[in-house]
Parts: structure tokens; C-alpha cells; sequence
């Protein structure tokens, strides 16, 4: 058949197994009330990997072992066990961590895995700890290539319990416990790659027991349900280089809740439906997806003022600070990707509609709407020599809202935003390249009926030039010129009156020399110049004065590698910067700026690193700033000078011993840190930072 | 033949390209100022960029957030904020995020009340001038929040602040909250951060 091609099977794959198209996340209500225990974070996913691919070396060693053929027995067979323990500390916290995990494979194709996990946070600047405790048990009837060997579905049985206490002490001595508990068990199944005719499926369907406590503020809450999901997507690749497919995904959370000794019973409905389009043809590849999301939920919630902040001091006489709340969310979007290829000529373009209405039954918030268009077009074109490239984008949304019990919606606040951008790449001759960039942006915030006098124009316009060249492989040299102008307009009388234009002007050569394979030498130089004019400065209600500013920078480098071993970097860094503002206007319109202040910043950095082994590195690095700051008032000037710096010495270790098929981890990277200046404060003039781990997995 | 058609492709194009740009990308037309303008400092010093941030911030200038705040801004919230937000993409808030925040928090109609000594709280440490173009700050604020229906809510946070001098200018490039602070007209009671006006409006 045409349509078993190898791609429309990788796009079928791709596009089923897609976590962004999970229906399950677009479902998920932004509450945490409600929302599920969060799943496998990325770290906890390294840690289950780094678990997998312990248990395939142990498996390939039996299989060695046994001549080829691993033979497991019993219920219960090959168990790995992977502890690890380490400290992280900077400036800010010290956490300690210890996991422990182990996977068993069960006869029939099945596995089951526990986790164990726990950590302390201890604050260095603030009076804080934070102690978290979880565990979580997972029994799954198959996995790998063959997941259907005792079941016809994949069978997936949870239990887990997380656990975590927050305590800080404020400023005034104010202490606050938060505390909260998540339990979660249940079963899913799931059916992958059902081919029924010309459909691919993936069928799921959920059955979990919630319970969730907290203490925050001295205010209990808890919430304790039951949740049923469910999840059809279908794939359908009717011809070469296109499919369709559809996901339909429904979630039902019925249970109760109580919040600061009020009880009520909740209810949390949801579902997705999903269609979309796929293409790889012609020279043409994209999709046209559409989407549409229904949410309603019932649940205990604090009092809401009208832009939906906690507010329970401006209780209305005989009412309570805690309502009882419907929620309902009703969001669809449409999105069309493309790529053209017409023989030189690359077309690429981004729609894009999304719609979302909101309602509240209790909150002073009431109904909001919101909407939103976007447009990205590129054209990308070679011509000669020059390679070119264009770029429109647009973007227009609105949001409106009407409060609770109000008649008349307050208005649409309008956010339209243009762009054009054009690049450009000139091959000039051997090793050198011309590029050019120009960009502007027009940016406007709109009141309708004016119900807010918060209208604003941003334009932004910048363009660029560089010149590029490796003029030989040890020698590479740059030489960029720039300019930005930024309008800031306000339109409403109330506001305009700081309307202004920025305009930057800066030029920046640079080079990199590599003078021998042992030194290496980068230096930067930057001149920069704005100006800042205020358009009404002539009204003498306005009082603004223009001004300006410039800087110029030399930024140096020098690498030195003796041998493989060390490695040693200098750096200097100097910048001078004056203000000023403008003091007068001759008879021919010629400016003049009287000078506010000059600084000056001297900073020089060394950095040393020594591999003693192959596994231990030692490392140090200082720097020493001088700031000297002039400012003139009138006839008079003052100086000020600020001297600041640090020296961090420290190692890193990547060492393993014990068995040589078996050994055990531990990789450490350690500093401490020395720093004075007017930015160090008692907790960051003498600190340690490490990340320490140690592992092993048998 | 061939050169001079390349030739008018390419002048074709850098050419129509920022014409249409000017042409199509024209702000509207200003109403003549009728109040004096907002007195805002010089960034010359991290204190006039923070007092720079109030002034923005109680006149519900957008403007003068966006010049106050540096293109590279990062925002970190409370562990509070955290939960009670569990929905808003903490980890990516930038300059952009921050903007769409002061755009909707600005559009909603709200009063903001903070004097110089509650947006800098004597209680603040190290609120000096840096060196080295860096300057870090260990700083107590407090906003006061009056909606159009004449609800107020109220805000003190402690946060570490830094800023940063870029180009000439100094900018605030970094905030990070770390806790609510005691309310003074209720000694007994905490007040939430600006993370949960950044939570609410953010999005």
C-alpha cells in the first residue's frame, strides 16, 4: 500500500506521541487545588534512565555470562537498586538530597519501580527551611518492544505520596509553616499503535483517588476526590505525504473540599477535541491544527476582588471571606504552519487564532474574553553574491471583560504589534562576509472608549552593519557599526507629556589573534553614544531637559595554555562613561551639553586551572574592580571611588572506585568564595559552593 | 543583462523594505501634554532607576517601566507566589513577560499608592551604588492597590534586587522575591509579594 511509507509512519509516531498534543495537559485546570501531582520531572527522569541502563549493562552481562542467552527466573527477576546522596550550595541555599530507587522486572514481560526521595533546603540570606519527602510505587505490565505480552493493553498501576514543609521567618519575626500533602493512586490503561484498517490508535483510560492537604497561613485546606479520563487519538495517513489525525480527550474530578473551615463538595469536568491536518508533498510540508478545550469546576475559593486578587478585608456586611465558586472555560485555536521550496526561493509562514472565554459565579471578575491573531512570514532568497531574507510579522489581540453584575462590558484593551525585518549577506571575497540587518517595530496599546488613558505608541527602528573576516586561521577581525532609535508615545494628554525618542549610535572592532597554539589574544572595542530628546521640552509645564550619554569601552583577553595540563586567562576590562544634558541652543540651532558626571571603571580579572589528574581539576579565580565616579553640579564637583573584588579557589572531582563493572560515582565540583565591596553583605563575603554527588547503582 | 537584474532585485529590496517600513509603521498623533511631565531622575545610579521604577509605577507609566527595566530583566518569584501560581511560566519570565504584566496591571483600572520610604522601606540593606557597573540590593517594598471599585489590597515584599549599567545607562535587571513581609496596619498579619500581582496580571 503507498501510504506505508517509512515517513508517514514517523509522522504518524511523532505526531500521536507528541507530549504538546497531550489533550491530558491542555485539560489540566491552572489550579493547584485541582491540578494533579506533577509528573516525572526532568531530573527524576534522568534518574529512572541512568536505573534503565543500569538494568540493560546487568542484563548484557548475563546474557555474556550465560553464552549469549539472558535467562530470567522466578516472579521476580533482575533488581537493580540505585542510591545516590549530594549537597548543593550557593549564595542562597544549602540542599541536601538523597534518593533511592530500584526497578524489578516481573515475569511476563512487567516491571515495578520504587522511589524514594527526600531533601532539606536551609536558606543562607533569608530564614527559611524547606523539607520535602515523597515516595512513589509503579507497577507496569510491559514496556520496551514488546509491551503486550501478558495483557493486550499496558497496564499501569500508582501509588505515590509527596510531602513538604515550608517555614520562614519574616523581617519582623513572623513565622509562617506551609505545609501540604499529595497522595495519588489509581490504575490506566493503554492501548499504543492499534491498527484497525487505515487507523492508527492510542486508546487511555485513568482511574485515580486524590488527596491533597495544606496549611498555609494558618488556613487548612483539603481536598479529596475521585478522577476518570479517557483518551482516543486516531491517526489516519489516507495518501502520500499526508494524514489526519484526531484526539478527544474527556476528564471527570468529583470529590470535596474544605478551605478555612468551610466544607463543599467539588466537581471538575473537562474535555479536548482535536483535529488536524499533516502534509509533506510537493515541496510543501505543514499542518492545520484545531483545537478546542471545555472546563467547568466547582470548588471552595477565597473572596476576589475585580481583578481576581485575594481580597477578604472588603467583605461585604454578613458575607464570608470564602465563596463558593463556578469556573467555567471554554478556549478553541487554530493554527497553519507551512514550509514552500520553489526552486531558489524558501517560503515559511505562522497563523495562528486563539480565542478564550472565562467566568466566574462569585468572583468580583466576572466574564473575560480574550483573542488573539498572529502572523509570521518569511522569504528567504539568494541573489548573486547576496543572499537576502524578509520577515513580516503581526500580532493583534484583545481582551475584554465584564465585572460581576455589571451591565455593559468595560471595553477592549487592543494590542497591535507590526514588524518587518530584513537581512542580508554579501560574500565580498575569500574569508570576508558583508551582513546587514534592519529591523523596525511598531507597538500600540489601545483603550476602546477610551476606558483607560493608558494608549501607547513604541516604535523601535535599528539597523545594523558588520564586516567580517577570517583573514587567516590564527586571525579573525570584525568591525560592526549600529543604530536604534525607540519612539515612546503617549497618546492621551494625561500622559504624553514625557514622550521621547532614544537614538544609539555604536561602532565595535574586534579581533581574536591566535599568536602561537599556548597564547591567544581578544580584544574589543566599543564606542557608544544616545541621545535622548523629550518632544514637548519646549512647554514650560513640561520642565524635561534632553540628554546624553557615551560610553567607551576596551574589553582585552589574553589565553595562555603551556601545556595540557594548565590553563591560565587575564582580562581587563576599562570603561569610561560621561552625561550630560543639554544646556543651550544657538541662534544657528547648534546644541550644547553641559557635562553631569564622568565615570570611570578599571576592572582585571585571572583565572587559573590545574588538571592534577585525570580526574581532579584545581581551579582559582580572582577580580579587582576600581569605580570612580565624578559628578558636577553648578561650579562645584564631587568624587566618589568604589573598590570591590573576590577570589574563589576550588576543585572539581570526577572519581570512581569499588568494583570495576560496578564502581561507584562520586562527582564534586567545590569553591570558596572571598569577596569585599559595597555590594557584599555578611552572607556572601565568605561562602562555600558545591554540587556533590555520589551514586551507585547494583 | 543578468548583473543589472540582480542589481535591481537587491537595491529593489533594500530599498522597499525600510521605506515601507517608515511608511506603514507611523505612530499615531499625540494629545498636547495638559499635566507637567513625570519628574523622573537620570539613570545615572541604581537609587534613581529604583525611585524611577515608583514614579512609573504610581503615575501607571508604562514608559518609564519599560526604560527602567534592562532588555535581559529576570524575575524570580517567592515560594508562596510558586504555589499559589502553579499555572505561569516562572522559569522564562523576561523583559517581554514583565511588559505584558505592567500593560495589563496598568489597563485594569487600579490606583497605586507607595512614597519613597514604603517602595524603599528604611529596613532595606546594602542600597547603595554598586561598583563596577553592578550594584545588588536587599530591599523591603510596599505598594498599595485601590481597583476601580474601590477594593484595596495590599503588598510588602522583601526581594533581592540588581542592577546593572548597560551601554551608559543603569537598568533594573533582576528581582527576585523572597518572602512576604508584616502588614503595618495589621502587625499580625503577612502580605503577600508583587509576585501575586505579577501572577495575577502576567498572563
Amino acid at each position: 500500500m503507498r501510504w506505508r511509507r517509512p515517513e508517514i509512519w514517523l509522522l504518524m509516531g511523532l505526531l500521536l506521541a507528541s507530549p504538546a498534543a497531550s489533550p491530558a495537559q491542555e485539560a489540566t485546570p491552572p489550579d493547584s487545588t485541582t491540578a494533579a501531582p506533577s509528573d516525572t520531572t526532568a531530573a527524576e527522569q534522568s534518574y529512572l534512565d541512568a536505573l534503565e541502563a543500569r538494568l540493560r549493562a546487568k542484563r548484557a552481562q548475563e546474557a555474556a555470562a550465560g553464552g549469549g542467552e539472558a535467562a530470567p527466573g522466578g516472579l521476580f527477576h533482575d533488581c537493580v537498586n540505585a542510591p545516590e546522596a549530594g549537597v548543593k550550595a550557593n549564595v542562597t541555599r544549602v540542599n541536601y538530597f538523597g534518593n533511592l530507587a530500584n526497578k524489578v522486572q516481573v515475569a511476563g514481560g512487567g516491571s515495578l519501580t520504587d522511589t524514594y526521595g527526600y531533601s532539606y533546603d536551609s536558606y543562607r540570606r533569608q530564614d527559611r527551611t524547606v523539607e520535602n519527602r515523597n515516595a512513589n510505587a509503579t507497577y507496569l505490565s510491559g514496556e520496551g518492544q514488546d509491551p503486550y505480552g501478558l495483557l493486550p493493553v499496558i497496564l499501569r498501576l500508582e501509588a505515590s505520596t509527596n510531602w513538604s514543609e515550608d517555614v520562614t521567618v519574616n523581617t519582623a519575626g513572623s513565622r509562617n509553616t506551609k505545609r501540604s500533602q499529595t497522595r495519588r493512586a489509581g490504575v490506566s490503561a493503554t492501548r499504543s499503535r492499534l491498527v484497525t484498517g487505515p487507523l492508527i490508535q492510542n486508546l487511555t483510560a485513568g482511574w485515580y483517588y486524590n488527596n491533597i492537604t495544606g496549611v498555609n497561613l494558618g488556613e487548612a485546606s483539603e481536598q479529596t476526590d475521585t478522577e476518570t479520563t479517557g483518551a482516543v487519538r486516531t491517526g489516519i495517513p489516507f495518501a502520500r505525504g499526508l494524514a489526519l489525525a484526531t484526539r478527544l480527550y474527556g476528564s471527570r474530578r468529583i470529590g470535596d473540599n474544605a478551605l478555612a473551615g468551610f466544607d463543599s463538595p467539588t466537581k471538575t469536568t473537562g474535555d479536548t477535541l482535536g483535529i488536524g491536518g499533516y502534509y509533506n508533498r510537493g515541496g510543501a510540508t505543514g499542518k492545520l491544527v484545531v483545537s478546542q478545550v471545555n472546563f467547568d469546576r466547582t470548588y471552595l475559593d477565597y473572596r476576589r476582588d475585580a481583578n481576581g486578587l485575594i481580597d477578604t478585608t472588603d467583605v461585604p456586611d454578613g458575607a464570608e471571606k470564602i465563596v463558593r465558586e463556578l469556573e467555567e472555560r471554554d478556549a478553541w485555536q487554530l493554527n497553519w504552519d507551512n514550509k514552500v521550496a520553489l526552486g531558489r526561493f524558501n517560503f515559511e509562514s505562522k497563523l495562528a487564532h486563539t480565542y478564550e472565554k472565562q467566568q466566574y459565579n462569585q468572583s468580583l471578575v466576572g466574564a473575560k474574553e480574550r483573542s488573539s491573531d498572529t502572523a509570521s512570514l518569511t522569504l528567504a532568497f539568494p541573489v548573486g553574491n547576496d543572499s537576502l531574507s524578509v520577515t513580516y510579522k503581526y500580532e493583534w489581540t484583545w481582551d475584554d471583560q465584564r465585572f460581576l453584575n455589571a451591565t455593559a462590558s468595560r471595553g477592549r484593551q487592543y494590542l497591535k504589534k507590526r514588524e518587518v525585518a530584513f537581512g542580508w549577506v554579501r560574500h565580498l571575497f575569500r574569508h570576508t562576509d558583508l551582513k546587514g540587518r534592519y529591523r523596525t517595530e511598531l507597538s500600540q496599546d489601545i483603550a476602546q472608549n477610551r476606558f483607560n488613558e493608558n494608549d501607547r505608541d513604541r516604535l523601535t527602528e535599528e539597523a545594523s552593519l558588520e564586516l567580517e573576516s577570517h583573514l587567516s586561521p590564527r586571525f579573525y577581525a570584525s568591525l560592526e557599526g549600529s543604530y536604534l532609535r525607540k519612539d515612546d508615545i503617549a497618546i492621551r494628554s494625561t500622559l504624553s507629556a514625557n514622550n521621547n525618542v532614544k537614538r544609539s549610535y555604536e561602532v565595535s572592532p574586534q579581533y581574536t589573534w591566535t599568536i602561537s597554539d599556548k597564547v591567544s589574544l581578544q580584544q574589543t572595542f566599543r564606542m557608544y553614544i544616545q541621545y535622548q530628546d523629550y518632544l514637548y521640552d519646549a512647554l514650560e509645564s513640561v520642565r524635561k531637559e534632553d540628554t546624553f550619554n557615551k560610553r567607551g569601552n576596551v574589553a582585552t583577553k589574553v589565553t595562555y595554555d603551556p601545556n595540557d595540563r594548565i590553563e591560565i586567562i587575564v582580562k581587563h576590562d576599562l570603561n569610561r562613561k560621561n552625561n550630560g544634558t543639554r544646556a543651550a541652543t544657538d541662534l544657528a540651532g547648534r546644541e550644547s551639553y553641559r557635562r553631569d558626571s564622568n565615570q570611570s571603571i578599571n576592572r582585571i580579572e585571572f583565572g587559573f586551572t590545574y588538571d592534577l589528574t585525570d580526574e581532579v581539576s584545581l581551579q582559582t579565580a580572582t577580580f579587582r574592580t576600581e569605580d570612580e565616579t565624578e559628578r558636577f553640579s553648578g561650579t562645584t564637583s564631587s568624587l566618589t571611588a568604589n573598590r570591590s573584588g573576590e577570589l574563589w579557589v576550588g576543585a572539581v572531582l570526577d572519581q570512581s572506585f569499588g568494583p570495576r563493572d560496578n564502581p561507584v560515582s562520586f562527582k564534586g565540583r567545590i569553591k570558596r568564595y572571598l569577596a569585599y565591596g559595597p555590594n557584599v553583605t555578611d552572607t556572601s563575603n565568605d561562602y562555600w559552593e558545591a554540587d556533590l554527588l555520589l551514586k551507585w547503582a547494583f | 543583462m543578468r548583473t543589472t537584474s540582480r542589481l535591481s532585485t537587491l537595491v529593489l529590496v533594500t530599498v522597499l523594505v525600510p521605506l515601507a517600513g517608515g511608511c506603514l509603521f507611523g505612530t499615531r498623533d499625540p494629545e498636547p501634554p495638559q499635566t507637567a511631565a513625570i519628574d523622573y531622575l537620570p539613570r545615572s545610579s541604581p537609587s534613581n532607576v529604583w525611585e524611577n521604577c515608583r514614579l512609573a509605577l504610581t503615575n501607571k507609566d508604562s514608559g518609564g517601566w519599560d526604560t527602567a527595566v534592562s532588555e535581559n530583566f529576570v524575575y524570580v518569584p517567592d515560594g508562596a507566589t510558586e504555589t499559589s501560581f502553579p499555572g505561569v511560566a516562572w522559569a522564562s519570565w523576561d523583559k517581554p513577560t514583565e511588559m505584558t504584566f505592567i500593560g495589563n496591571w496598568f489597563a485594569s483600572g487600579v490606583t497605586i499608592q507607595s512614597d519613597q520610604a514604603q517602595w524603599k522601606d528604611p529596613a532595606s540593606q546594602n542600597t547603595n551604588d554598586g561598583s563596577g557597573g553592578f550594584a545588588q540590593w536587599d530591599v523591603i517594598y510596599f505598594l498599595s492597590i485601590t481597583d476601580s471599585f474601590g477594593s484595596s489590597t495590599r503588598y510588602r515584599g522583601r526581594a533581592v534586587v540588581e542592577f546593572t549599567l548597560e551601554g551608559s545607562y543603569w537598568y533594573l535587571s533582576y528581582w527576585r522575591d523572597e518572602q512576604g513581609e508584616q502588614d503595618p496596619e495589621n502587625p499580625t498579619s503577612t502580605l503577600a509579594t508583587m509576585g501575586a500581582l505579577r501572577g495575577t496580571f502576567g498572563s
